[in-house]
């Protein structure tokens, strides 16, 4: 038996960071348009061009633009987390405003404008006893 | 140019019937259009023969919804196209009709729309995978965010939420089209259960069925009809851009959007174009029927459609000014909006639109607006599709 293993839950997004290394999302930027984009995109979505689009590394820091959370299973069964779970938006560091999770279920605790960072958090155990885990944006009370 | 006409409105009444799928089984997709078709056609006083185009919205509907809903009338070779916009395909199938008559295609145009949709949070395949695995596709997610933005930056409260829920269901009681029809308090609005903070199930529109339908027609044509001509006076459908926050289901586009301090806002551009089109003002609207599909939509929507300035729109509702009696202008959601109706996504921006013919024609009974001269629908929905439609007398 392996130790237990740390899965995405969407492989794409992002990758489980070596220990010690930071965590980042997958992205792209065009260089063109200097244009963020997450997930990762082909064509940049303001020019419609392919060519200056490559992958980048984002969304380390950002601050909360709102908030909310979510306190029934969302539609579809495609979710096998826990419920309630905080969401927002956020604004991150390279310019953009992305949906996301946040490590915070009570509202009263967040405030917009707040500092928040990337973290990883566990939203449930596959079949083969491995967590299965998300990016989700944490407050950072100060 | 060719002034359109609206002659006849018809709206088969919002509702849900309970059995196990949500769906009511006495009365099928096809029967629900055909009786918004056929109280419309009444209403005009006018034969299905003379119709000379059909548009026909729905979101969730089968193939060819209209051509199956419309083949007992009596086929006439006319075009039938039917269209899937969101929460905008009502407000879009009246544009396609302005356009046709203006464009001299035909002088008299059948708009329809219908849905049957099933209770609980809308499935929809438009939400990418990802958004699915993470938990994040769920459409209060956007109008909760919204609203809690609002409370950040304006001092909205929860309880000026609720009264907005308490205006809406007083209204609907009076609304044979509407399924809520039964009065709600404040307390029993923020008692019920959260769905997404600040949003409880007491503050979120319901999905149901229900379908409604207008005859639109040339100035000229409308003379056979009518000695109380019903004007539209604008008909304007728009997409958000790259940088809209809050457009479509009220959250950033899937990749992201440019951050800005002013985020570009559709409704605003969209009525705008509308305000334009149509010679008429925000202020000289006598009613207006927008897209509540939560009680924080309808305080910032109202804002949005220039009625009042940002910020201000929970001030109007305290006062009561855009509620059904007050002496201020406009009324807002005089049908008893979204939050009573419920909403069958295909038939709400045409339900909108019906009900404001009533009013201004003073067919609407006890819930008649006195003097209703100018009314306004909106609808904002996925896709980022909105809609203002203005009609006037």
């Amino acid at each position: 038996m392996g130790d237990k293993r740390k899965v995405p839950v969407e492989p794409s997004l992002f990758e489980i960071p070596a220990a010690g290394e930071p965590l980042y999302l997958n992205g792209s930027v065009c260089s063109s348009c200097e244009r963020y984009f997450f997930p990762k995109v082909e064509r940049c979505h303001v020019c419609g061009q392919t060519e200056h689009v490559k992958d980048t590394k984002l969304g380390r820091k950002g601050k909360l633009w709102t908030f909310t959370n979510c306190c029934y299973p969302p539609p579809g069964g495609g979710y096998k987390g826990k419920v309630p779970f905080g969401l927002g938006l956020v604004a991150l560091e390279e310019g953009i405003i992305i949906c996301s999770r946040v490590n915070e279920t009570d509202t009263s605790k967040l405030k917009v404008g707040m500092e928040v960072e990337l973290i990883l958090e566990t939203l449930y155990m596959d079949d083969e006893g491995n967590d299965v885990v998300c990016f989700t944006y944490n407050p950072r009370h100060t | 140019m060719e002034k359109v006409v609206i002659i006849g409105a018809g709206i088969h009444p919002f509702n849900r019937y309970p059995d196990k799928r949500g769906i009511n089984p006495s009365m099928t997709f096809q029967e629900i259009g055909r009786s918004a078709v056929d109280k419309a056609l009444k209403h005009a006083g006018i034969r299905f023969k003379e119709v000379g185009a059909a548009y026909c919205s729905t979101m969730i509907g089968p193939i060819s919804a209209g051509h199956s809903i419309l083949a007992p009338f009596g086929l006439n070779g006319m075009p039938i196209v039917n269209i899937e916009n969101a929460c905008a395909g009502g407000g879009t199938c009246i544009r396609m009709a302005v356009d046709a008559i203006r464009g001299g295609r035909t002088d008299v145009v059948l708009a329809l729309g219908i849905d049957k949709m099933p209770q609980g949070f809308i499935k929809m395949d438009i939400w990418p995978e990802w958004m699915e695995k993470t938990g994040q596709n769920l459409t209060p997610f956007g109008f909760a965010s919204r609203g809690r933005r609002h409370m950040e930056l304006y001092g909205t409260t929860r309880e000026q939420f609720a009264k907005v829920i308490v205006k809406n269901r007083k209204q609907g009681v009076l609304n044979p089209n509407a399924m809520w029809r039964s009065e709600v308090t404040i307390e029993q609005v923020l008692n019920a259960p959260m769905v997404c903070d600040p949003l409880t199930s007491f503050m979120l529109c319901s999905p149901n069925e229900g379908a409604a339908a207008l005859i639109l027609c040339t100035e000229k044509k409308a003379k056979q009809f009518t000695t109380k001509p019903v004007y539209v006076a604008a008909a304007a459908v728009g997409t958000p851009i790259e940088s809209s926050i809050f457009g479509g289901m009220a959250l950033p586009q899937e990749h992201g959007m440019t951050y800005t301090e002013d985020p570009y806002e559709i409704t605003t551009f969209v009525s705008n174009m509308a305000y334009e089109e149509a010679g008429i003002g925000p202020k000289e609207l006598d009613l207006v029927e927008l897209q509540d599909t939560d009680a924080a939509s309808e305080i910032i929507e109202t804002e949005l459609l220039g009625i009042c300035d940002m910020g201000e729109a929970p001030r109007l509702i305290d006062e009561g000014l855009t509620a059904f009696g007050s002496a201020a202008r406009p009324i807002v959601n005089v049908s008893g909006g979204l939050t009573s109706k419920g909403e069958p996504v295909g038939a709400s921006g045409l339900a909108m639109i019906g009900e404001i013919v009533y009013q201004l024609k003073e067919e609407a009974g006890t819930r008649q607006v006195e003097g209703a001269r100018v009314g306004l629908g909106h609808t904002i929905g996925m896709g980022g599709n909105c809609s203002v439609v203005i009609v006037r007398t």
